[in-house]
């Protein structure tokens, strides 16, 4: 049986009769564990069973929330998630993950059974006290650092790559977990290591990435980049900081000629913290009070900018991002 | 303006420097507060009255006693129609 380890959280899974592994790609980047023992998440695998493109909502379940094509319902202690071909039960009591996996050339929109796995493992992971944060982290040699927070299309990705050129080093460019780090009682940041996923404008902003990145999706536009491969030697697994050093940067892309960078106050930089948690909302969800102190406690350390990205942080992202968060580094 | 309590589906989260955050798990919207919301937030969980949180307000910001009055009537309509708070019965 597979498995990966993730600070301290063993994953074991199994596929069975399955034509591919969904599990192997998603988490490519993870190690095994250092030693054997028992695996505090595990996941079944196997193929679509017949009715599991049926909607769940005609067997009764009542629809609790979506993620792009993945509609998720309640069921018993936990979620049943559907992308109209694959299910994938999620019961948060400690039972397997049990995935019923249609041919990948059945998904309706490229990649949507990985989405559900990962929402799966988001979900599972919370029980562990491991909490998802849709953010990149970037540090810098002084053991300052640079938090970019937002949703798809904010310009996380640019904001890290310049970051990247100018020497930083990385945790990762979109999924974060945090954790209370035991003894201190300090946030951590952890990475979940995986490639980047680069968009055309983003790719012309950085031609040297260019001849790295992998052939786009049947359906997406963007391209995968191995960090690893572009930026040897940078990769972070994890971040402590300490109280005042940590940016917290909330990026946006806007029409404007000129980036622009200014304070934003604890509550509004809180609010973009929950609209990147977006597992808090969900009802039902296990240790939202946690979560919360978490994000909380990550502001305390953390001073806070909204980076309105112009279009000149296209044509020189280095300078015009890079140098202007680097005047505001701790 | 009728008294009011929070609404059991409003999460409150208070801030370092004074600010805080709502989070209504039904609507899924989030409200920011400024200190002065922040007072009176807290006051209605310790279910004082319309007059008991102005005469907090007067007391914590120094305002005059009708300024502090407006304003948490002010904000109380604000969150009574973000459903952040629910009219008191009897």
């Amino acid at each position: 049986m597979p498995c990966v380890a993730l600070y301290g959280t063993t994953l074991a899974w199994s596929c069975e009769a399955l034509s591919f592994d969904p599990l192997t790609d998603l988490l490519a980047f993870l190690a095994p564990p250092p030693a054997a023992g028992p695996a505090a998440i595990r996941f079944t695998l196997h193929p679509a069973a017949p009715g599991s493109g049926r909607d769940p909502a005609a067997e009764g379940f009542v629809p609790s929330f979506f993620h792009g094509i993945v509609q998720a319902y309640e069921a018993p202690s936990g979620f049943l998630l559907w992308d109209r071909v694959s299910r994938v039960s999620v019961p948060l009591d400690g039972s397997p993950i049990v995935a019923s996996i249609a041919p990948r050339d059945q998904e309706i929109i490229a990649g949507s059974t990985a989405v559900m796995l990962q929402i799966a493992l988001t979900l599972e992971l919370r029980r562990e006290h491991l909490f998802h944060l849709h953010a990149a982290a970037l540090i810098h040699r002084s053991g300052a650092g640079v938090l970019v927070v937002g949703g798809s299309g904010a310009g996380k990705t640019t904001t890290t790559l310049a970051l990247l050129e100018a020497g930083y080093s990385y945790l990762v460019d979109d999924c974060l977990f945090l954790r209370r780090l035991p003894g201190s009682g300090r946030v951590d940041m952890l990475a979940f290591p995986r490639e980047f996923h680069l968009g055309p404008a983003t790719l012309a902003a950085f031609p040297r990435l260019a001849s790295l990145a992998g052939p786009p999706s049947a359906r997406a536009d963007k391209r995968p980049v191995d960090p690893r491969e572009a930026y040897p030697g940078r990769d972070r697994k994890a971040w402590t900081p300490a109280r005042g050093a940590a940016l917290a940067v909330f990026p946006t892309i806007t029409d404007a000629a000129e980036t622009t960078l200014a304070p934003i106050s604890k509550a509004e930089a809180f609010g973009h913290l929950l609209a990147s948690s977006a597992a808090l909302v969900i009802a039902g969800i296990p240790n939202r009070e946690e979560n919360l102190a978490l994000l909380r406690d990550l502001l305390e350390v953390s001073s806070c900018r909204e980076l309105r990205l112009g279009r000149d942080a296209l044509l020189d992202p280095r300078s015009v991002v890079a140098d202007r968060l680097e005047l505001e580094r701790p | 303006m009728s008294e009011m309590q929070p609404h059991p589906q409003a999460l409150f989260t208070e801030l370092d420097d004074g600010t805080g955050v709502l989070l209504h798990l039904e609507t899924k919207f989030y409200f920011t507060l400024n200190p002065t919301a922040v007072l009176v937030w807290k006051s209605l969980g310790d279910g004082a009255s319309t007059e008991a949180i102005a005469d907090r307000l007067t007391a914590a910001f120094r305002v005059e006693r009708d300024v502090a009055e407006r304003d948490v009537t002010a904000i109380l309509a604000e969150m009574l129609s973000g459903g952040l708070v629910l009219q008191k019965r009897g």
